[in-house]
């Protein structure tokens, strides 16, 4: 009986050329079997990669937003075609996820007009109520702040949306977030700085946050 | 003060993960409470933290798109049509000097058995390019599938005993089963194929238990195990997952998947380490406010 000896996985992290210096990335001898042109690769390959960008896109559209599969979609697609030009910088599901970003933050803008009606609409504030919320007016404030975001990341400047989806949406740290959009940490912290100052000026003025909540900023 | 130029960055992030210690929870309360600017972030990103971002019905929706993007035209790539032009002129080629190589031994030969002997040398070296092509890209382009345009030549050279590529073939070949018996196992689950799709995980958890694919066929049959209430086996396709993958892409999913079958078999205490791990793990997953809610339960 055939049996695996080698498989590419080992074969890869033993590549010198491989430019990957944190943890194996589990997903990168898919992707090279991928770009190599296997079809059954690149079906194992999306089904890997796909729930996480889902996942960013419901963040940053809304969990229900109506275009989140089109956009889940234009995100795949744009995946697959950026695959050629990813450096290793990053693990390939942290580039996905960027690219992820970038399909929704480019759809937002798009369609600015039926996202604000979307951001606004009653459907966004109730299937967002977490349990854990003390009460009506602290959800609808969160809901609130979420809608403010959304709407801030439309009129910021491209970088300045992203490492602010990044960070303040996903979690991802300044490091994380210079190797994912290739830039110096310095340049990654400066982008995330203005991106929250000028968050912080957009909820503190908000009258409706204001009204909602008077201790809160 | 507003804005403090050293705002501790990474302490928002891990804490977006809910990963702080708690020395470093103090640290960054106290930084919160002077920096108006990372107090607004955090906030924020405590909100969306609540958003769910997975939903029923993910699997079909990811299933389809999927499907949507590996439906395409057979030669999309400019480089393999024209890999495989080149490959086909090859082969042309190859057969057009057997043809000749053939009716001059035929013309030349004294006898018919050296006229046969010599066909057949010349067939030999015509189809040599096709036997063992010494181009990956060229391979890759003879076929939808290049893992099953690679599999009969390894398995024939194998049989002859004349493998002069080592084992480099039969990795190709293995792997290129195992992909295929995981494609279709995926494809028989989307399509609701239960029953299906567990024989064919299975078959390839036996005939490549090493694979990669095979490693992470555990978590979708556990899951699908668990869709029937076979909680037993469902939970040692997840343990087997964990034990050999620790720190693979699905040990969250895996993590969650052994919780539930410990709970689903009633044992308890287990069950809350489970929770405990997966918490400790991903204290920001999406199935965290479910793992709190039961270890509360369960303490």
């Amino acid at each position: 009986m055939l049996r695996l000896v080698k498989s590419d996985a080992v074969a890869n992290s033993e590549d010198p050329s491989s430019r990957s210096t944190g943890p194996r990335d589990e997903l990168l001898p898919l992707m090279e079997a991928l770009l190599r042109g296997d079809v059954v690769a690149k079906r194992t390959f999306l089904a890997s990669v796909l729930p996480a960008m889902l996942r960013v896109v419901r963040r940053v559209l809304g969990s229900h937003h109506p275009d989140v599969e089109d956009v889940t979609q234009e995100a795949a697609v744009g995946l697959l075609r950026a695959l050629g030009t990813f450096r290793r910088d990053c693990t390939v599901l942290h580039f996905a996820c960027r690219i992820a970003v970038l399909a929704s933050l480019a759809a937002r803008r798009r369609h600015r007009f039926e996202l604000s009606l979307y951001d606004s609409s009653e459907a966004d504030v109730f299937n967002h109520t977490a349990a854990d919320m003390p009460g009506p007016a602290e959800n609808l404030a969160s809901s609130r702040r979420r809608v403010i975001l959304r709407e801030l990341v439309d009129s910021l400047p491209n970088a300045q949306a992203e490492a602010l989806v990044l960070h303040c949406v996903l979690g991802h740290s300044i490091d994380e977030i210079g190797r994912m959009t290739g830039v110096p940490t310095d340049t990654a912290r400066s982008r995330v700085r203005l991106a929250k100052d000028a968050l912080r000026f957009r909820v503190t003025n908000d009258p409706l946050l204001r009204e909602l909540l008077r201790d809160e900023p | 003060m507003t804005r403090n130029p050293q705002c501790p960055d990474a302490l928002l992030a891990r804490a977006c993960r809910n990963a702080l210690l708690p020395e470093e929870e103090e640290q960054l309360g106290a930084h919160l409470r002077r920096c108006d600017s990372c107090r607004v972030a955090r906030l924020v990103a405590t909100d969306f933290a609540h958003v769910p971002s997975v939903l029923p019905g993910d699997d079909q929706l990811i299933a389809q798109i999927t499907a949507r993007l590996t439906k395409r035209k057979r030669f999309s790539r400019p480089r393999a049509m024209v890999m495989s032009l080149i490959a086909a002129a090859l082969i042309a080629f190859g057969a057009l000097a057997a043809a000749w190589t053939a009716r001059f031994a035929r013309s030349h030969a004294p006898d018919q058995g050296a006229a046969r002997a010599q066909t057949s040398a010349g067939i030999a070296a015509a189809s040599a390019p096709t036997a063992i092509p010494t181009d990956p890209s060229a391979m890759t382009a003879t076929a939808e599938n290049p893992s099953s345009a690679i599999a009969p030549n390894a398995i024939g050279r194998e049989r002859t005993g004349d493998d002069r590529r080592g084992h480099g073939d039969r990795i190709e070949h293995a792997e290129g089963t195992a992909k295929s018996l995981f494609a279709e196992a995926n494809r028989l689950r989307s399509a609701g194929q239960v029953p299906e799709a567990i024989v064919a995980y299975r078959l390839l958890q036996e005939q490549f238990p090493h694979s990669f694919e095979a490693n992470l066929s555990r978590v979708s049959m556990g899951s699908l195990l668990m869709g029937r209430s076979d909680a037993e086996p469902a939970l040692a396709q997840f343990k087997r997952y964990l034990s050999s993958n620790p720190s693979g892409v699905l040990r969250e999913e895996a993590l969650f998947g052994e919780a539930r079958a410990l709970r689903a078999l009633g044992r308890s205490s287990e069950e809350l380490e489970a929770w405990n791990d997966l918490l400790a793990a991903y204290p920001g997953s999406v199935y965290a406010p479910m793992a709190r809610a039961r270890a509360q339960q369960l303490r």
